[in-house]
């Protein structure tokens, strides 16, 4: 892969729904190769219409590319090839097996070079996927029948079955307890380490800051900071962004931990915001 | 890699390959079936009626054998239309059925459902109360050629009203109530216009009947499943895909838009077809869909023949028993189907419960 088309970039992009702009001309640094990015903002910042519109999903104004391929110039079927997308929402209702789930991703669009896979190749690849995430065993039952974290990692292989070289991720870890999120973020951490280019959708600061080399932070539609998450997240950005009184401190194990003293009230003070402390840390 | 990762399953994987590769060629052998009853409910359906017949006799009818003359006129020219005509709307409804069910992400999605029978109603009633048609249709099919141009022209406004309004499965379903509503505000109104007569002739058309089928219109209905059942599996995976939901399916790659019109393209020619030349008939296009669901799963490429199989043999046994319920009379077919079907489809969906 040339150095080109190992970054991805979004300039001077736009994104929202009928009469309801979200996105209002946010350029990003360059996502590099291997790269983990962290996407992070309060409710209704515009972090999963970015991610929609990143995907192809919503129209987009801008320059969204990956290497040499724009989202404007190419086809759904090879954007989709190159730049695969979990949304939030797990499926629910389909009488399917988890594995059929996961070929019927890969089938769905045919692979950008050579001929189609045949069936039994369908299979195999979808099979080895689940395996790797460790779902194998559950390949055979119906979908319906996983839990949420069980169905949240059906997912992901579903987004990473047909290989795409940039990974947008809408919360994975939202219906997930701790084991599974643990899980989940360890798997788009081996990917991006593969040469995957991941971007991550999570609302617990401390988790971005945890998996995350690249740290985006969103707040009504507009780039609020960006850079390494040791650097982005500050006391002043929390409270510019979140309306929150909050500390940034390492843990014992050198991590960084966001603890919340209190929430800003805005309109009583416009400038700076009065505290109302929550409880004794 | 990309997100690569090894092609090939380890050796618990490779096992679990080869009980889901057993478990396709039992679904394989599954729809085999349905189609072996699918041919049986056409058997039994030749072989019965006032003039009781038998197997052999309709076999040597059929090969031009040893059969006598008056049975050659009943089976040619009365049963074997009936017969084929059951089997062929019965998988038409069917099969239409469970591409909208898909395509609207909604399990009591059925043909009808958007307006497709009001509309078709609708423009029998132009024709057999007032008089109202095309003028170079002949007189014979002046009424089918109305339900079918209704039928299919409710399709296309819907799906221009769906676009204006946004597009989606929502604005689908929302359009087609409304359609609904409106076609059979329309036939209220016909049919307050009608005479007596009239109204009579109209009534029974509406009931569905597969006695006024005859070999023109087997093989025009014939031409249409023909038509569409390839373009239906070409799409299946895509279909399968899109029951993971729209958003899902377009971060495949899958343009659901498109999926969803030409879905909704054949499913509409089908149901229409269907319409125009036996009437209004339910519950087929419903159930036939959810009993292939029940014994197969949604894996379109079986799913989709599945249920076109088994609204044929729904299609079959319900002519069967209207031929035999009232000595001397044939009930309408639509009344058998929905008496007799709904039951069974109840109790298939409470044993499923239970098990």
């Amino acid at each position: 892969m040339s150095a080109d088309a190992a970054t991805f970039r979004i300039t001077d992009v736009s994104i929202g729904y009928p009469g309801r702009p979200v996105i209002d001309r946010l350029s990003l640094a360059p996502l590099p190769l291997a790269s983990m990015t962290t996407l992070v903002g309060p409710n209704a910042a515009g972090k999963s219409t970015l991610l929609r519109g990143v995907a192809g999903l919503l129209p987009a104004r801008g320059d969204v590319r990956l290497g040499n391929l724009t989202l404007s110039g190419a086809t759904r079927g090879a954007w989709a090839r190159r730049v695969g997308f979990m949304p939030q929402s797990l499926p629910a209702g389909a009488r399917l097996l988890a594995l059929e789930a996961v070929v019927a991703a890969l089938a769905a669009s045919p692979p950008e070079d050579g001929p189609p896979l045949s069936q039994p190749a369908l299979r195999a690849r979808a099979m080895a996927t689940l395996e790797r995430l460790g779902v194998g065993g559950l390949a055979l039952e119906p979908l319906d029948a996983l839990s949420g974290g069980q169905r949240q990692l059906v997912a992901l292989a579903q987004a990473i079955v047909r290989r795409p070289a940039a990974l947008l991720l809408d919360e994975p870890t939202s219906a997930l307890d701790l084991r599974h999120q643990e899980q989940v973020m360890r798997v788009a951490r081996d990917l991006a380490a593969s040469g995957v280019i991941v971007v991550v959708v999570l609302h617990d600061l401390a988790l971005a800051a945890r998996w995350g080399n690249h740290m985006v932070v969103l707040n009504q539609g507009k780039l609020a900071a960006e850079g390494p998450p040791d650097e982005v997240l500050t006391p002043a950005l929390l409270a510019e962004v979140y309306g929150v009184d909050a500390r940034v401190e390492l843990c014992s194990a050198g991590r960084l931990q966001i603890m919340v003293d209190g929430v800003i009230d805005r309109a009583a003070s416009p400038s700076g915001g009065m505290r109302r402390p929550l409880r004794p840390c | 890699m990309n997100a690569s990762g090894s092609d090939n399953p380890g050796d618990e994987g490779a096992r679990i390959l080869a009980l889901y590769g057993a478990r396709l060629r039992r679904r394989a052998l599954l729809v085999g079936g349905l189609g072996a009853l699918a041919v049986l409910g056409l058997l039994l359906d030749m072989m019965t009626g006032p003039a009781g017949l038998t197997a052999a006799q309709i076999w040597a009818a059929l090969t031009w054998g040893d059969a006598e003359r008056a049975v050659q006129v009943i089976v040619w020219q009365v049963r074997l239309p009936v017969a084929l005509m059951a089997v062929c709307v019965g998988a038409a409804l069917s099969l239409a059925g469970a591409e909208m069910q898909t395509i609207l992400d909604n399990p009591l999605a059925s043909p009808f459902t958007l307006g497709v029978s009001a509309a078709a109603s609708f423009g029998a009633a132009l024709a057999i109360i007032l008089g109202l048609g095309l003028s170079f249709a002949p007189a014979g099919v002046a009424v089918s050629v109305n339900a079918f141009l209704f039928a299919f022209g409710s399709v296309l406004l819907l799906q221009a009203l769906a676009r204006r309004a946004g597009g989606g499965q929502e604005a689908l379903v929302l359009c087609g109530i409304a359609l609904v509503f409106t076609f059979n505000a329309l036939l209220a109104l016909v049919q307050f216009l009608g005479t007596a007569d009239a109204l009579q002739q109209f009534v029974f058309w509406s009931m569905g009947s597969l006695a006024r089928a005859d070999m023109r219109a087997v093989v025009a209905m014939g031409a249409v499943i023909a038509v569409t059942l390839p373009f239906s599996l070409a799409a299946s995976w895509r279909m399968t895909a899109l029951r993971l939901g729209s958003e899902r399916a377009a971060s495949f790659g899958i343009n659901v838009g498109r999926l969803r019109f030409l879905s909704l393209l054949r499913a509409s020619l089908l149901a229409s077809t269907a319409v125009a030349f036996v009437g209004v008939i339910g519950f087929v296009g419903l159930v036939g869909p959810h009993i292939a669901r029940m014994l197969i799963g949604e894996d379109h490429r079986f799913f989709l023949p599945a249920s076109a199989l088994t609204g044929a043999v729904v299609m079959s046994f319900a002519s069967i028993v209207s031929k035999m319920a009232t000595p001397g009379v044939v009930l309408p077919v639509g009344l058998v189907t929905s008496l007799i079907g709904l039951p069974v489809f109840l109790a298939l969906i409470l044993r499923r419960r239970q098990t």
